[in-house]
């Protein structure tokens, strides 16, 4: 009996121990409360994230009173939509349209799980053309954008009447000045993370990874420790060592921080904008300052994607290109939540000063490499900026061992 | 063993119950096989079958209990584990999602490079017609009216040799509209085009040289366009290889890709599909300098991590519980509900929270700078966010051990106590001839587990602090990074993004690691149990 018990007990153990790894490596789509709602013929099935669910719901009932199809949503957590997909999908229960972000393509089309969208020439020019490269991988279009976004700086008025200084060298100088005279905490706030710091590394030559002739990111072609990166890095270091940029503030610190009007300009995206007009601050939107060569924030840019296992492929594509793509939805999705509309003929419409600013930041941009190769750098960069902003190591160094990592990496998994 | 037979109720609840069973265990058997494994799905039946004949046959009864074990046994703990031998074999990850299957219907069918359009090549607006009455409609129940770039018309239909020209005599058309489009072809009605997606998904109107193939939905004009197209793969089922037709060129199946040629030319077809790879992955967790290097640094920190929250929850709960469990005090019901809340609040929640709190411009934060004239930052220096981790989870872990304790406590008979004064020993000496050795014989096996469970404590380390801070850019281990935190890191962040092969791989060892420490600790605990019987 003692010998059962015993054996029990380890089994119990042993039992417990596989439901603490097994879900890190867990695979199917029963092993989470997540129940998909599939793909099926004559319904169009949308996932969403919890964005903007009312406008599309919208959208959906007067496209099911148009042409008789009844469009059927279902919304999740924002990165939930690529995870469910990417594991549903293949099962044959993915849904005929996903809403998401273009980075997400460079693995889901690898995946063979996105379909090509085919827009006439007519309606392409009436789509940001930094929108459509950012859907665009090896050389087809397989998203439909209607928005897009890149950091800008938000700057306090009350702190600086004047607005944002044209070059970079100013902008700091005047960060330094505002702390000095005790006006403000901190004078410039910059997230230790590289999807932040990327405008700052263009505006220096450097970059994260080359173009090859046709414009796509070559993932041989790793920047990070060329002499521009390089240089971008010395900039943090100096920035950390004259007290412009302290250890400790990521998002949510530099978020309180400028809703209380402690920070003077924050670099980061339209997202905070509706949380800091919560808040009495003043505040304008501006693009990033001239460095040594104009700055090219990443622009993130969010569309429909078609399930490539689609039961609807046709009517799916036919949904996007002849309902979706026209002003009057273009004009209701982004009413439904600020943003940088990536069809311009809404813009004067929907478009208020602040996404103007972003706009404009947008226009100075270039894509998020949505590259599967891009998973390798997010970590190795973040720590390397991360170690600058700690004095842990020097920046020369950091970025030579991270660009070395990444390649090693890249090399390895190909 | 001799039973009483069965009373006539007890037989019928019997019966139900079984019937119960049965309905609920053929309903996962069935759903199981079709959607997630049939492996799985077997393994049910077969259980499902032997629980029928020990619960209905008395010679087997002393199998009775022991069945539900061993099923449990099977289904969580055997068939995971073989689960991830299986995938630490594979390359299932990115780019390998696909079965064979799929990736070659991908290639050959349903990408945009799948067909090619000849030189020759002719678009049609397609019109739609079904069969008057049908309900269910399948491919063969449609006619095609398509018109050509010159106006002029033809019908075809899913088997038909070549297009027919419009006047062929066998037609009738209805009413035409504006466009000069038919109602009605025979009794064919024209019909929407959108409701029927996977029925057409495919079409192919033959057309030789080439076929006709739907390319787009026209929502507003009610009409596909269609093209003549030629296929630009062939899969040849037999050789197991794709050759792509316009330039000869034949792909063979390798390690979870159709590629061709050798080497740095070497050209594959994308998508490629999940496949058993051999040791390749098993081989790299082995090999990889760049893993293997901080492997012993992150192994280390584990082992004092889970050793170290053990011993300082285990300690703080047992302070605790002796005093909670001492006679003189007061209020004790209210002492020990607070102690308890810790463990009563969802987990996330209490990590998050610690998170906000001992950030630099958080509330303890502003004490800091009140005491020292500076603010720490716990989550920048190596040894303090070690430090923090470890005080965070004694908060989250303490009131477990406490309660735990106070049980064992009172199980430990007061004679004892009773005798050992007599024979003079004082307080120190009673809590360590006593209550310690028996405390720790009925908890000690906890003890592991909870060492087991912390080994593991992903969710603290990924929700406290992301395993930070970095240790350098070249690898992604951090100073509080476990083992398990860093095989996510390894595994989802790599260079063609998540790799469930090789994570799988990793957890293989991961396993042997904490099996073989786990081993060791049941060895220690049956000493303790023998050095028990001489109390």
């Amino acid at each position: 009996m003692k010998k059962f018990f015993r054996f029990s007990l380890l089994l119990a153990i042993v039992a417990m121990l596989a439901g603490t790894v097994a879900p890190a490596f867990a695979q199917d789509p029963t092993a989470t409360p997540f129940e998909p709602v599939p793909s099926e013929e004559g319904v169009l099935t949308i996932w969403i994230n919890l964005e903007r669910v009312a406008v599309i719901e919208e959208i959906g009932k007067e496209f099911e009173a148009k042409y008789g199809v009844p469009v059927r949503i279902q919304t999740m957590g924002f990165g939930d939509v690529r995870n469910n997909f990417n594991i549903a999908a293949p099962a044959g229960e993915g849904p005929d349209i996903i809403i998401g972000a273009h980075d997400w393509i460079g693995q889901l089309y690898s995946n063979g799980l996105l379909a090509p969208i085919e827009l006439s020439d007519e309606l392409k020019a009436k789509f940001d053309p930094v929108s459509l490269d950012g859907f665009t991988y090896e050389g087809k279009l397989v998203g439909l954008p209607y928005q897009t976004e890149a950091v800008a700086v938000y700057y306090n008025k009350d702190l600086m009447p004047d607005g944002v200084p044209a070059t970079w060298a100013e902008t700091v100088d005047l960060a330094k000045k505002l702390v000095a005279d005790g006006k403000a905490e901190a004078g410039l706030g910059l997230n230790p993370d590289y999807y932040h710091n990327h405008a700052l590394f263009t505006g220096f030559g450097g970059g994260v990874f080359g173009r090859d002739e046709v414009g796509a990111y070559d993932p041989k072609n790793v920047l990070l420790d060329s002499e521009g990166s390089i240089a971008a890095a010395a900039e943090l270091d100096r920035l950390v060592k004259e007290g412009v940029l302290k250890d400790g503030l990521g998002y949510d610190q530099l978020r309180d921080l400028f809703k209380s009007g402690k920070l003077a300009m924050w670099i980061t995206g339209p997202w905070a904008l509706l949380d800091i007009r919560t808040t009495d601050i003043k505040f304008g939107v501006a693009p990033i300052p001239m460095m040594a060569q104009t700055p090219k924030p990443f622009v993130g840019v969010q569309g429909f994607m078609v399930n490539a296992l689609s039961k609807n492929l046709l009517l799916a594509q036919a949904f996007l290109t002849e309902f979706i793509a026209t002003d009057e939805n273009m004009v209701k999705i982004i009413k439904a939540q600020p943003g940088i509309p990536a069809y311009t003929p809404i813009i004067d419409e929907v478009a208020d000063a602040d996404i103007q600013g972003f706009a404009a930041s947008v226009a100075n941009g270039e894509p998020m490499p949505a590259i599967p190769e891009m998973s390798a750098v997010w970590n190795s960069v973040g720590s390397a900026i991360t170690l600058i902003i700690q004095q842990k190591e020097a920046p020369d160094k950091v970025m030579t061992d991270a660009a070395k990592a990444i390649r090693d990496e890249i090399a390895k998994s190909n | 063993m001799k039973l009483s037979p069965l009373s006539l109720p007890a037989l019928l609840t019997r019966v139900v119950l079984l019937g119960i069973f049965d309905v609920v265990a053929i309903w996962m058997a069935v759903t199981f096989t079709q959607r997630i494994s049939p492996l799985l799905g077997i393994l049910i039946a077969v259980f499902a079958i032997i629980v029928n004949l020990v619960f209905l046959r008395d010679d087997l009864f002393a199998w009775r209990w022991i069945i539900p074990a061993m099923a449990g046994m099977v289904l969580l703990v055997i068939y995971p584990i073989g689960y991830s031998l299986i995938v630490a074999f594979s390359n299932y990850g990115d780019d390998h999602i696909l079965t064979k299957e799929q990736s070659v219907a991908q290639i050959t069918q349903n990408r945009a490079d799948s067909f090619y359009e000849p030189q020759d090549s002719v678009t049609y607006f397609t019109y739609v017609y079904l069969r008057s009455g049908v309900t269910q409609a399948t491919q063969e129940d449609f006619r095609f009216y398509l018109v050509d770039p010159n106006g002029k018309s033809f019908v075809s239909w899913v088997g038909l040799e070549n297009p027919l020209t419009e006047d062929d005599p066998q037609f009738q058309y209805g009413e035409r509209d504006a466009n000069g489009v038919p109602a009605s072809i025979n009794e064919w009605k024209l019909v929407p085009p959108q409701g029927f997606g996977q029925t057409l998904q495919g079409l192919n109107l033959s057309a030789p040289p080439y076929q006709i193939r739907l390319t787009q939905l026209q929502l507003l004009q009610r009409r596909f366009v269609s093209k003549q197209l030629a296929p630009r793969f062939a899969y040849s089922a037999e050789n197991d290889t794709i050759t792509d037709i316009q330039t000869g060129e034949e792909y063979r199946n390798e390690k979870g890709y159709f590629v061709f040629g050798d080497g740095d030319t070497q050209k594959r077809l994308s998508p490629g599909f999940a496949a058993l790879i051999g040791m390749d992955k098993i081989v790299r967790v082995i090999t990889d300098e760049r893993i293997r290097d901080p492997f012993f640094r992150v192994f280390i920190w584990t082992i004092v991590f889970a050793t170290g929250t053990v011993f300082t929850t285990f300690a703080l709960g047992l302070i605790f519980a002796l005093v909670l469990n001492a006679k003189f005090l007061p209020g004790k019901v209210i002492f020990r509900t607070l102690l308890i809340i810790p463990y009563a609040v969802p987990f996330w929640l209490s990590v998050t929270s610690w998170r906000g709190l001992l950030s630099v411009n958080g509330p303890l934060n502003d004490l800091m700078v009140q005491l020292l004239g500076r603010p720490v930052n716990p989550f920048a220096d190596p040894t303090s966010a070690k430090v923090m981790v470890l005080l965070v989870n004694l908060y989250l872990g303490f009131p477990y051990m406490m309660l735990l304790s106070l049980g064992a406590l009172q199980s430990i008979p007061s004679d004892m106590y009773e005798a050992s004064m007599i024979d003079g020993a004082n307080d120190r000496q009673q809590f360590q001839f006593i209550t310690l050795p028996l405390l720790l014989l009925a908890i000690g096996p906890l003890l592991i587990a909870s060492f087991a469970f912390n080994f593991n404590n992903f969710v603290l380390i990924e929700l406290l602090n992301n395993g930070g801070p970095p240790i350098a850019s070249d690898t992604v281990a951090g100073h509080t990074d476990i083992l398990l935190s860093y095989t996510y890191r390894l595994a989802f962040g790599g260079g063609r993004g998540a790799d469930y092969g090789f994570a799988a791989a990793i957890g293989i060892f991961i396993f042997l690691i904490v099996g073989t420490i786990t081993f060791f600790n049941f060895r220690f605990t049956r000493q303790l149990e023998e050095v028990s019987k001489n109390v």
